[in-house]
């Protein structure tokens, strides 16, 4: 009965399994990062996984929740749609021939030596080794990304 | 034993031509999504534009990314690959109408993408960080001397001056979402290890941080400076347009007036 009523008066148990105590989470969390990239004038995004290296690291936050994963899955669809549709449809068209050839060469220069340097220097697995070629090569979209929306991204 | 083997590799067989069929699905409808989707998109802003309230503009946004990301991930691609598509064909559309992009950001940056950021973060751990600060630093090296050899002379070959081409390579250079999204897919297919999901992640932070600094603090160049260099592109290529003949003319007549 005891131990009954003690439950019952667990604070953190009451907390991370509802729903609205989660979210409240999270979008404190959002929202100190974005009352620090104001302040500091970086790019929210940065300061986002910033929050979320101290929360995973000191807080011991997890992403248990089914719905968390989610949103963070639209999180990453919905930016890419934004990142694509960020270039200037005008100055591609203009300068399309820089834009892939300086997007081709920047694409496959750093991607082959990291790929190969992970994969020989460090000994990771031929997957891991293009996983990592893969995640460091990436830029946003060239030459034709208006510059005043590019800082959002980075 | 062997009617076995037979039927195993018909259902094989079977699966793999079911995936190819889906591939075959996902390519032909997004390659006709994406030749519409202005159309449409214009269309609908157009036509329903004065009944805003219930937002369809932006429904059927959302609702052309999640249906390409069911059948991306259908036929084993990933949802992120049309969502660009399909961003890069609504540009122009984006670029005239303002509204449409600050609801769809405001949507996006309040609601969606802080849960993305804020996880990609989560799976960061400082303790496996600090035995591999070597790596980090040799692979942020190593990405950054690439990018300066693969995109520095390129900018410099065309008509780019030196503080251009220098904050054109460091922007180049930096890549926080897909770096991310590369990272995380990694991770969560079980591809790489949470060490080396650490080592990527800090390093595309980093890179995203440092190149970013350096070329707003130093090389950050003029509007006028980026037009110009159009200009100079463009002439080279003899594609001059309106405006740069107006531009020519109007610094000819200028010319003319100092010398009268």
């Amino acid at each position: 009965m005891l131990n009954h009523i003690w439950v019952g008066f667990d604070a953190s148990s009451i907390i991370f399994q509802n729903v609205w105590f989660v979210a409240a989470i999270w979008m404190a969390l959002a929202l100190i990062a974005s009352l620090i990239s104001i302040r500091v004038g970086v790019s929210v995004a940065l300061i986002e996984i910033f929050v979320g290296v101290v929360a995973g690291n000191f807080l011991h936050l997890t992403a248990s929740n089914e719905w968390i994963n989610f949103l963070a899955l639209l999180g990453s669809g919905v930016l890419t749609f934004l990142a694509g549709a960020e270039i200037d449809p005008v100055s591609l068209k203009t300068n399309w021939r820089a834009s892939v050839l300086i997007g081709s060469l920047s694409f496959a220069l750093p991607f082959t030596v990291v790929w190969l340097f992970a994969q020989f220097v460090f000994g990771w697995s031929l997957h891991q080794a293009q996983i990592a070629g893969i995640a460091l090569f990436h830029n946003v979209g060239g030459c034709g990304l208006r510059g005043h929306d590019r800082r959002r991204f980075q | 034993m062997f009617h076995y083997r037979l039927r195993h590799r018909a259902r094989t067989g079977t699966l793999f031509a079911n995936y190819n069929l889906w591939l075959l699905t996902f390519v032909v409808v997004t390659l006709i999504v994406l030749w519409f989707m202005p159309i449409w998109t214009q269309s609908i802003i157009t036509r329903l534009g004065a009944t805003r309230v219930s937002e369809p503009e932006v429904k059927f946004i959302f609702f052309v990314l999640f249906f390409l990301g069911g059948l991306a991930t259908t036929a084993k691609s990933e949802a992120v690959l049309p969502a660009y598509l399909v961003g890069l064909v609504v540009a122009g559309v984006f670029l005239r109408d303002k509204t449409l992009v600050h609801r769809v950001r405001s949507i996006a940056f309040a609601m969606f993408t802080p849960f993305y950021f804020i996880k990609a973060g989560l799976y960061v751990s400082l303790a496996a960080l600090w035995p591999a600060l070597t790596i980090v630093g040799s692979l942020l090296l190593l990405k950054m001397l690439t990018k300066i050899v693969g995109v520095w002379p390129l900018a410099r070959l065309h008509c780019m001056h030196r503080r251009e081409a220098t904050y054109t390579t460091l922007l180049m250079a930096t890549g926080l979402t897909f770096g991310t999204i590369s990272a995380l897919f990694g991770f969560q297919n079980r591809i790489i290890d949470q060490r080396q999901y650490t080592i990527l992640v800090t390093v595309v932070i980093l890179s995203a941080f440092v190149p970013t600094l350096f070329a707003q603090k130093f090389f950050q160049p003029t509007k006028d400076a980026m037009h110009a260099w159009g200009r100079r592109y463009r002439q080279r290529l003899g594609v001059l347009s309106v405006e740069d003949s107006e531009e020519v003319n109007r610094h000819v007549g200028n010319d003319y007036s100092g010398l009268r």
